[in-house]
């Protein structure tokens, strides 16, 4: 028993004779902003159900928020806000009357939860704050067959945020939406992570991860290839890089290969002290700005552990 | 989509299986567990079963009944509904108190035919066509309506037909609509009847015949009618009385059907014997259908006027039967395993028979010829 | 829940159309009938319609005898084969489950609304085929109501007569529904699942009239389909209707029982 809020051990799953998770362990720490990270039919979405309580495990655990599931579904699931494999929702209501049937539809009392979360009384209020949470308060009331599939994962993503959840479950939840689009729904869940929202996100899109997540889970095969922080993951490649004003002259100085433009940039050390380096360009009259060793983008760490 | 069999899934459908087990089993199997009871044996001799049978006609009683008939009949017109009486399953409601107050209803999906017996009249309301028909005067002859293949009705005049030649054998008791039922078996003791055997089981309470099983010589169920959910006890006064019918067709009549106005219209006296078969003794009225021979081999004779004989021989051959001429007349053949008829016309047309009877084809066309050999007296003029 | 499913059921134009074109039937044929003056040949055609001419106050058992061998069954299966497997297909069930909604409590909230919607159509076919054949076929009072028995019904006779028949063919809805409700469980197709109800019913009516099937007619779902018509028999027997209750609650019982197995272990892969 940890404080970690999504537990998995040898969590395994199988579909005939297909197995889709394979002894899965997966460690959720509280605050986490958690990127579940592997390619298109790794089994993420599967473990994410599994998490849920909605397609059962073979065999191994499932513990949420410190309970068991999907024993305990009916406290755990009211403090976690989901999206999975995209929005549902029923085509001839408005977005509004979506959410407000959702919430209707929950435990009427729940666990007592932040402001009056849950209770009927404050349904109206809370439908019109997540609404305008995500960006829809001015198409609440257009019925949800005429929205963009941008509109519906705002919806979808409204839903999951109707009870002030703890943790949240997004599967792919930037799916269809413009760059613009992305980035405010990065912001949101930025700042409810800032308020101690969990987010636990599942993903193909590396770059999303790399510029949202903390903590990184990488699924191959149905298997947990690594989790760790995503600096962690992202290894030094023994080069340094060196952002100075004046990129040109500092190659010169350095007895580098001219860099295509002048101004300020970046200098690629290799090997060479960075003290040295240093040394020899501020001596030459350039101004360093910053030095820093080069990572491995997100990208080529998982490739090279899903290879 | 895929289904994990995971330990509570497998309690929860057995659960479910086993509920539609006991469930099945309670409905299925629970009346024949009821009904293979043990039953204790008779202490009577079949023929005093017999007579108890023979003797029911007073026991009030209401139940529900089904006749079905394996008999294939061409459906002629001006024969009713005798095709599918006696080829078909009718389902009936029965209301009986005694000889002179009882119901009969014939009931299918569209409606009903109800015939109720009045001391000095029948009446029968058919709700299809919404007609009234009252039928008066001591007629005997006539087509037969579905309450004569009522169990009780059936048997008793089964019963009334036994000769000394036939055998009253005793079966084994059983349960019948959660009654215990005396089983007799008649064989008749003449090889040519049609039937190999009659089955019959008579409520031990009451006497009431509950069922009957005729058996024909080829071996199937000829004829099998039954009743179920039967109360013994004198049935509501109100539910005897004919319906006021209001808006309904109303008519009156005298004879019941083409059957009874051919009786009463014959011209013919009939010979005293045919084929070696005495005419049955017995009383004779006019308008009465002539029968010959003893027992359960029996052959009833009725002349038909020229007109109606052209219409019955028409619709015989077109439902498929044959003419076959003879050296006085001409004979058309209907049959089925247990009925026979023959229709014998004679060479000049004047005069015609339906020759039938529960029994063998060759004993007809024994009788036919001899009717069509016989010069004929008048009865004359009517 | 049950509340959110009849707010369901209620705002989904779907419910109201097909209610619709359920009375549409009998309202047509009595406009034919009123405008003709024909009525179909006694024993042929639907039962107790040839004896609505002129007497408007049958006309709602009537209307029920038009819809009940096709629309009613129809209209039931489509509306509970929809039940679970149309939530699947919008992509609604994950959600309503992770709400979380218990699976037995949704179950039970679907058969509520589809009981309330089979009531619905029920009672509004009798309610329009009072209205259409009060006006259109008139209650001139020169015939009188009949059993099938020819005996005189009186309104107040006629009226719990007719709402016996309502819950009755009611009832035997509720079987249908049930059999869909179940293939909605199993399958993530509402119109698989609707199909296989009416393939179901189909084949029960094809082994009812079938005399070899004899051993296991009386257990046929839609063997007593028709005993509605005992209720306008005088007396009124009582046992086929009893005994249709009866099997329909069997099938109720079995079909909601594996419906309920089927779908409180299976994982919600949609």
């Amino acid at each position: 028993m940890s404080d970690d809020v999504v537990v998995t051990r040898s969590l395994t799953k199988r579909f005939g004779h297909v197995t889709a998770v394979d002894g899965l362990d997966l460690a959720v720490h509280d605050g986490d902003r958690y990127g579940f990270l592997g390619p298109n039919g790794s089994g993420k979405t599967t473990t994410v159900r599994m998490l849920l309580g909605l397609v059962h495990a073979t065999s191994g655990e499932v513990e949420m928020l410190g309970r068991a599931m999907p024993r305990h579904a009916h406290e755990v699931l009211p403090q976690v806000g989901a999206l999975v494999e995209g929005p549902g929702a029923y085509g001839h209501l408005t977005g509004r009357a979506n959410l407000r049937l959702l919430d209707a539809a929950g435990p009427a009392g729940g666990p007592p939860l932040a402001d009056g979360a849950g209770s009927r009384r404050t349904r109206a209020r809370r439908v019109d704050a997540v609404l305008e949470r995500v960006g829809l308060a001015d198409v609440g009331r257009r019925p949800v067959r005429a929205y963009s599939l941008g509109m519906r994962q705002r919806l979808g993503l409204a839903a999951a945020l109707l009870r002030g959840p703890r943790l949240l479950v997004l599967d792919e939840p930037t799916n269809g939406l413009d760059p613009r689009g992305i980035a405010e729904v990065r912001d949101l869940l930025l700042e409810l992570n800032a308020q101690g929202t969990t987010v636990f996100l599942s993903s193909h899109l590396l770059a999303e991860v790399q510029l949202f997540c903390t903590r990184v889970g990488v699924l191959h095969r149905g298997g947990l290839v690594a989790q760790d922080h995503l600096g962690a993951l992202r290894g030094p490649t023994g080069r340094t890089l060196v952002r100075v004003d004046d990129v040109a002259a500092g190659a010169r100085a350095l007895g580098l290969p001219p860099p295509e433009r002048r101004g300020e940039g970046e200098l690629v050390l290799d090997g060479t002290s960075v003290a040295a380096a240093a040394d020899t360009l501020v001596r030459a009259g350039i101004g360093v700005l910053e030095a820093a060793p080069e990572r491995r983008t997100l990208e080529e760490s998982v490739l090279r552990l899903t290879s | 989509m895929s289904t994990v069999v995971t330990p509570a899934a497998r309690a929860r459908w057995a659960v479910v299986v086993l509920g539609t087990a006991a469930l099945v089993s309670v409905l299925g199997f629970g009346p024949r567990a009821v009904a293979a009871l043990g039953v204790t044996p008779t202490e009577l001799e079949p023929q005093a079963v017999a007579a108890r049978a023979a003797a029911s006609a007073d026991v009030p009683y209401s139940a529900t009944g089904e006749s079905r008939g394996a008999l294939a009949l061409p459906d002629l017109r001006g024969f009713g509904d005798l095709a599918s009486l006696l080829g078909d399953t009718t389902q009936t409601r029965t209301w009986w108190g005694d000889e002179a107050h009882w119901r009969v209803d014939v009931v299918d999906v569209t409606g009903e035919r109800d015939t109720y017996g009045l001391p000095r009249s029948v009446w029968t309301w058919d709700y299809g066509r919404r007609e009234l028909v009252t039928v008066t005067g001591g007629a005997t002859a006539r087509l037969p309506r579905a309450d004569d293949l009522l169990p009780p009705q059936a048997t008793r005049r089964l019963l009334a037909a036994v000769g000394p030649d036939d055998a009253v054998t005793a079966l084994p008791p059983q349960r019948v609509g959660g009654r215990t039922a005396d089983r007799v078996r008649v064989s008749p003791g003449d090889g040519r009847s049609t039937i190999a055997r009659a089955d019959v089981w008579v409520d031990r309470e009451t006497g009431l015949p509950l069922r009957l099983v005729v058996v024909g010589t080829d071996g199937s169920d000829a004829l099998t009618t039954e009743l179920s959910r039967v109360t013994v006890g004198r049935p509501d006064p109100a539910v005897l009385t004919p319906p006021a019918a209001p808006g309904a067709e109303r008519e009156l009549r005298t004879a019941p059907d083409l059957v009874g106005r051919v009786a009463q219209a014959s011209r013919w006296l009939l010979p005293p014997s045919l084929a070696g078969l005495p005419v049955t003794p017995g009383r004779q009225a006019p308008g009465d259908v002539t029968t010959y021979g003893t027992g359960l081999v029996r052959v009833a004779v009725l002349p038909l006027p020229p007109d109606v004989a052209r219409d019955v021989v028409g619709g015989a051959t077109s439902a498929g039967s044959v003419v076959e001429e003879v050296p006085d007349g001409r004979l058309v053949r209907i049959g089925s395993s247990l009925l026979n008829a023959v229709l014998a016309t004679s060479a000049d047309g004047r005069r015609a028979y339906v020759v039938t009877g529960l029994v063998d084809p060759g004993l007809l066309d024994e009788a036919a010829a001899d009717l069509l050999d016989a010069e004929p007296e008048g009865r004359g003029p009517r | 829940m049950i509340r959110v499913e009849l707010r369901k059921l209620v705002s989904r134009p779907r419910t109201w159309v097909s209610i619709g074109l359920l009375c549409l039937l009998p309202v047509v044929v009595a406009v034919f009938l009123a405008v003709t003056g024909i009525a179909p040949r006694p024993g042929q055609g639907p039962t107790l319609l040839a004896a609505v001419l002129g007497n408007g106050a049958l006309y709602p058992a009537a209307a029920l005898g038009i819809v009940l061998p096709f629309f009613l069954p129809i209209a039931v299966a489509v509306q509970a084969g929809e039940a679970v497997a149309g939530e699947a297909s919008a992509g609604t069930l994950r959600y309503l489950l992770v709400r979380p909604v218990g699976r037995t409590r949704l179950l039970v909230a679907k058969l509520v609304s589809v009981l309330v919607y089979t009531l619905l159509a029920v009672l509004a076919v009798a309610v329009v085929g009072y209205v259409t054949g009060i006006s259109l076929l008139g209650n001139s009072g020169q015939l009188t109501t009949t059993t099938l028995a020819g005996t005189t019904l009186t309104p107040a006779s006629l009226a719990w007569r007719t709402g016996v028949m309502v819950l009755y063919i009611g009832w035997s809805m509720v079987g249908v529904a049930a059999v869909a409700l179940f293939l909605s469980t199993v399958t993530d197709s509402s119109l698989a699942a609707a199909l296989g109800g009416l393939a179901v019913l189909v084949s029960s009516s094809v082994l009812v009239a079938l005399d070899a099937a004899g051993a296991v007619r009386d257990y046929l779902p839609t063997r007593y389909w028709l005993a509605w018509v005992d209720l306008f028999r005088d007396p009124v027997p009582w046992h086929d209707l009893q005994a249709g209750v009866l099997v329909q609650t069997g099938y109720v019982v079995v079909l909601l029982g594996a419906a309920w197995a089927n779908f409180t272990t299976r994982d919600i892969t949609s």
